[in-house]
């Protein structure tokens, strides 16, 4: 994972939980990496995954929504430090459906060595898609974190429906979502 | 602890830093070593590389591209393409439009001193991945040599095909010539046995006129002998003569007649022919002439074996050395028979001291009938020469007489070598 991920979980907990709290998860992690995350650097999943965890730990929050918080709290970030890929639109169905075809290509263009996950779309109406997530690290919560950040950004409430999902087996997240 | 926590976080900070401008220089120096790399593939390209802005001009070239124009880099920079190359590159918004993948054509680029030079141009459309057009790359390929090629592959053609037409229409006259050829000798053929069927005829008829012309003669001449003989007492002096004419005319229309018959036997009879010794025919042809005392007949050894039919050898010798004898005027005759190598042919003569022979009859003696001197002065049919002339000239040679008027002849024939003679035909 880029570094520019961790970077993120550390605001998000620090602004959860203080500086202080978020030192002591560090410290109790056994991190592979020792020296300080920077955003182009690229760093092992384990350590995203060991963060997360003693997180869960030390709060109490519940995983999946610990997830989701740091997807709703990432999205205006990457929204920020990537103007370009929101403003392209007013909608965050034209959005949703560039995430594949245009920004996560990108995102490969400037970190070469990110390992991004693949969307599939349905278009059943014009106010409904369908939105198919796969990827190895099954961070299906994470994707709703963002949804939610992206239906924020763009002052249009997104109701989302998982109907499969890789956490319960299946080969893939699919979410059906209906806007306005 | 606030404070250990923000010392902790400073000290995280500044190793951030470092780790950035390192990852910075680290970066840097793979793009300096890309770009080098790219600059240095571009560079050591023997086929020219210019690209081209979007709007048509030109945004960077290759070493071999500025060898090839001539210009500096800086010189290029900026400048519209299209007027580098004589059909245009066909950049600028239509252009791009158009064609966006790759095209090729043959065109001429100018350089900088104004010259030509042949080219084929491959022009292909740059994009990035959003398919925005980012420029066209030209490849310009130098085909000044292969035009030299194709020039020189293609006068040499045209050299074969003329020459290949030359041969042709010499090959065309030959044939027209051929045919023409063929045809003359259709027409000869045809013209040939008209001829030989028209001798066949004449022959017949020689033969079957003189011997129906015989019996009757022989009659005639019988019974004037009779009436010299029955009536002598009862005849006058001129009657007698008159008798006696009568008596000599029929035998010389019976010497004639026995030589057409002779003449025409030579045509019609074909014996077999045989390796002759021409010396011993000549040695029999002395002894059975009982010549006269003052008369010599000299025999120049060596003489050769032909092959040819014995009969007709020995009428040809015979005629000859008789001829000498019958017409000598010399107190010492003197009549010589040899014979030298000429090659293809035996050359045979036979030379007497006689009278000789006046030029303009060269020709005339060797025809039918024909005596130089009046038959009642001397006897002579004078078919003895056509004879030998139709013998030779049956066998493939060829007879003819030098003279001098008072110092003799001297008569000449050629026999081929060849075993053998086209008259040598088995008998029917
Ligand atoms: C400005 C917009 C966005 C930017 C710049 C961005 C960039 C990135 C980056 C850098 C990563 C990390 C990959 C790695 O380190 O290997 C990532 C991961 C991810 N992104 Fe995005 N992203 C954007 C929007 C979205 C949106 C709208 C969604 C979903 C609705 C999404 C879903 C994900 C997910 C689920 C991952 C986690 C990796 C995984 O599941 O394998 N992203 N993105």
């Amino acid at each position: 994972m880029k570094g520019i991920v961790f970077n993120l979980l550390e605001e998000f907990i620090t602004s959860m939980l203080g500086e202080e709290k978020y030192e002591e998860i560090v410290a109790g992690c056994d991190l592979k990496t020792k020296e300080p995350f920077v955003g182009p650097g690229t760093y092992p999943d384990e350590d995203l995954f060991a963060i997360v965890g003693k997180t869960v730990a030390v709060s109490g929050i519940a995983l999946p929504d610990a997830l989701r918080g740091f997807g709703r709290f990432c999205f205006p970030r990457l929204a920020e430090k990537f103007p370009v890929f929101v403003t392209a639109h007013n909608h965050p169905k034209p959005f949703l459906k560039s995430v594949e075809t245009v920004i996560h290509v990108e995102v490969k263009k400037l970190y070469p060595d990110a390992v991004l996950p693949s969307f599939t779309y349905d278009n059943p109406a014009p106010d409904r898609l369908i939105m198919r997530y796969s990827s190895k690290r099954r961070l299906c919560h994470l994707m709703e974190g963002l949804i939610d950040g992206v239906a924020e950004y763009y002052k249009t409430p997104i109701r989302r429906r998982q109907t499969k999902c890789l956490l319960e087996g299946g080969n893939e997240c699919e979410f059906e979502l209906s806007f306005g | 602890m606030k404070e250990e926590i923000l010392e902790k976080k400073l000290e995280r900070e500044r190793q951030k830093v470092n780790i950035l401008e390192k990852m910075i220089e680290d970066r840097t120096r793979e793009l300096y070593i890309v770009n080098e790399y790219l600059q240095n593939i571009n560079n050591s390209m023997a086929d020219t590389l210019i690209v081209v802005n979007p709007d048509g001009t030109i945004r960077s070239a290759n070493r071999a591209a500025l060898n090839m124009l001539g210009y500096t880099e800086d010189e290029l920079r900026g400048k519209d393409i299209e007027t580098l190359f004589e059909k245009g590159v066909g950049t600028g918004p239509s252009g791009f439009g158009r064609q966006d993948s790759a095209a090729r054509s043959e065109t001429t680029c100018v350089t900088k001193a104004g010259r030509n030079i042949p080219v084929i141009l491959s022009r292909s459309t740059m994009k990035d991945l959003d398919g925005a057009v980012l420029g066209v790359v030209c490849l310009a390929l130098d085909i000044s040599e292969r035009k030299k090629t194709e020039e020189k592959l293609r006068k040499a053609y045209d050299e074969i095909k003329a020459t290949q037409d030359a041969s042709l229409s010499i090959m065309e006259d030959m044939e027209i010539q051929r045919k023409k050829l063929e045809a003359t000798v259709r027409e000869k053929d045809a013209l040939m046995s008209q001829v030989e069927r028209a001798n066949k005829e004449l022959q017949d008829f020689a033969y079957i006129v003189s011997h129906d012309l015989k019996a009757p003669l022989r009659a005639i001449g019988t019974i004037s002998s009779w009436i010299a003989e029955d009536y002598k007492d009862k005849l006058d002096d001129a009657g007698r003569e008159q008798l006696f004419v009568l008596l000599q005319r029929t035998k010389r229309m019976h010497d004639m007649i026995e030589g057409i018959l002779q003449y025409s036997r030579v045509g019609r009879i074909k014996g077999t022919p045989e390796t002759i010794d021409t010396g011993k025919v000549a040695e029999q042809v002395r002894e059975a002439l009982s010549s006269p005392a003052n008369m010599q007949i000299k025999i120049h050894a060596p003489m050769p074996a032909i092959f040819i039919d014995p009969v007709q050898i020995n009428q040809i010798i015979q005629n000859l050395i008789s001829n000498a004898i019958k017409y000598m005027d010399k107190p010492e005759g003197l009549v010589e028979v040899g014979c030298r190598d000429a090659g293809e042919f035996w050359e045979f003569y036979v030379k007497d001291n006689g009278p000789g022979i006046e030029e303009k009859h060269f020709e005339r003696i060797f025809q039918i009938f024909q005596t130089l001197k009046a038959r009642d002065e001397f006897e002579s049919t004078g078919i003895g020469l056509t004879i030998v002339k139709k013998i030779i000239e049956q066998s493939g040679g060829r007879v003819w007489v030098e003279s001098e008027v008072g110092n003799g002849s001297t008569f000449k024939f050629t026999i081929p070598k060849g075993t053998t003679p086209p008259t040598s035909l088995p008998p029917l």
